[in-house]
């Protein structure tokens, strides 16, 4: 097996220039980027507020907060499953021409979507706090917690998918379609109470980004602390894909220079 | 005796691909993958302050054993010992990224080779001026030519102070001032004790540079030896040798990746 070699640059300085290269290349931070951030969770607001305020007579109480508490963090998941499956590949000249360490790839992309994530919640969920008048003190002070616990059910699809869109880069799409159906399959356009039916309302609940929009919900559009189910639930959900993630990971790092 | 800068005990590095399909899920399931070995019972020592160059027909392993020195590989078998840093520069893109300009890529190579930021402003320029690209620095390396992304990564790779300077086929692309500025460079960093590996098909300008060759062929080193006698042989076998065979093109015939 191989022995010790030269130690690569310290991984929170690799980390770092990864992560800032990332965002000069993806140009995510420009304005253009910043408008994209802003205008596409309000697009989506707007499709589904006219689909089930209008269209369906579904509206709730501060509905495009409503809408928007999920729509943006659920861009965050999207963004970064969608990111990992081509990490290996956006890095592919860095990978095959200078020793990184492989483990700092994932974190990469959940810093960089997780920068446009912050962006997007001052650009839009903010605003629309104000517009309906939530007083959101003092449950904002539960804000990290909440993105702590959607930090960790995101970093093990991380780690998965970006194992698994080198393999599989084809089946991209599929994934994205997946995900779309998971976002269904929550409470991202209407409460638990107001589905029918046993089976639906226990999918619904099984699924951990439910607890995640629910929690933020909690803080932005109820002005209260969330649910200590609501957080635990997906916190379990995401440390065990992180560790699903991790080994898979683990298995197959090695390989990444050979296939790229 | 000083211990080699490098040392490789009975390395192998194993690539695995279909024969059916380049889908990367084939690589992973398939039941027709069928290992390869791009590099197999290497043993070599690399001593501090030598001039290493390797010789060889493509494929014959000289990227995967410097990839392997550079630790981007992984030995399947046997062990890798380094003791040093190293700066490596594997190919023309040098591990650049297209989008980012000349003055951010310095940035991110130098981090990622180990130069610590704090140092970053003071080599920055110093690589800039060595790199002789001037304003180009401001432009996205995707607009470079071959040579001038050549001269950067060169450039980066070596004030980055490394211990091992490893080049793969990277010095050819440059133009005659690069080559003769990247030729003193290469010089001073012998004369101050470091190591140079460096594979080439320029047979003349190895053999003026390095104080020993290797050969290799289908993964494993055949000789070793002063670089005058090695190199007199390894004409001698290409000259007698039939052209290679041009591989037919069409799924599952291409090339083993990284070779």
């Amino acid at each position: 097996m191989s022995g010790r070699r030269a130690a690569p640059s310290r991984s929170w300085e690799v980390f770092r220039a990864l992560t800032v290269a990332e965002l000069r290349d993806t140009r995510d931070l420009s304005v253009s980027g910043l408008v994209k951030w802003m205008l596409e969770p309000l697009s989506y607001m707007l499709i589904y507020f006219v689909l089930l305020a209008s269209i369906l007579n579904r509206a709730r109480p501060n509905f495009m907060l409503y809408l928007l508490t999920a729509l943006v963090p659920f861009r965050f998941f999207t963004g970064v499953t969608g990111s990992s499956m081509s990490v290996v590949t956006r890095f592919s000249q860095v990978l095959a021409n200078v020793p990184v360490p492989k483990g700092i790839l994932p974190p990469v992309v959940l810093a960089t979507e997780g920068a446009n994530f912050l962006v997007a919640i001052v650009m839009t969920i903010v605003p629309f706090t104000f517009i309906y008048g939530v007083d959101i003190w003092p449950s904002i002070l539960w804000f990290p917690v909440v993105v702590g616990v959607l930090l960790v059910l995101t970093a093990g699809p991380a780690y998965i998918a970006t194992v698994f869109g080198l393999y599989f880069a084809d089946l991209r799409g599929v994934v994205q379609n997946l995900l779309r159906g998971g976002f269904f399959l929550s409470t991202a356009l209407i409460p638990i109470r107001a589905i029918p039916g046993d089976q639906l309302p226990r999918l619904i609940n099984a699924n951990p980004l439910s607890g995640v929009f629910d929690s933020f919900r909690a803080v932005f559009v109820n002005g209260e602390a969330p649910r200590a189910i609501d957080l635990l639930y997906p916190l379990g959900v995401g440390l065990f894909l992180l560790l699903v993630g991790a080994v898979l990971f683990r298995w197959r790092q090695r390989h990444f220079p050979k296939e790229v | 005796m000083a211990e080699p800068v490098v040392s490789l005990r009975d390395v192998g590095i194993r690539f695995r691909f279909s024969r059916r399909s380049r889908h990367g899920r084939h690589r992973l399931f398939s039941r027709k993958r069928k290992p390869f070995w791009g590099l197999r019972h290497a043993t070599l020592d690399v001593e501090r302050g030598e001039a290493l160059g390797l010789v060889g027909p493509n494929g014959a392993g000289k990227t995967t054993l410097l990839r392997t020195v550079s630790g981007i590989y992984e030995a399947d078998e046997g062990e890798v010992e380094v003791r040093g840093r190293i700066g490596p520069l594997l190919s023309v893109t040098a591990g650049l990224m297209p989008r980012l300009s000349g003055w951010q890529n310095i940035s991110l190579l130098a981090t990622l080779l180990g130069l610590p930021s704090s140092r970053m402003g003071e080599l920055g320029e110093r690589i800039a001026e060595f790199s002789g690209l001037g304003e180009f620095l401001d432009a996205e390396v995707r607009t470079y030519s071959a040579g001038m992304r050549a001269r950067l990564g060169f450039s980066v790779a070596t004030f980055v102070e490394p211990d091992v300077l490893v080049l793969d086929e990277v010095l050819a692309v440059g133009d005659e001032e690069f080559r003769r500025k990247s030729a003193g460079v290469i010089r001073d960093f012998l004369d101050s004790g470091r190591t140079v590996m460096v594979a080439s098909h320029e047979l003349d300008r190895l053999e003026e540079m390095c104080t020993r060759i290797i050969w290799m062929d289908h993964g494993s080193i055949r000789e070793a030896g002063e670089p005058a006698a090695i190199l007199e042989r390894y004409r001698e076998a290409r000259a007698a040798a039939p052209p290679e065979p041009e591989r037919p093109g069409g799924r599952g015939r291409r090339a083993a990746p990284g070779l």
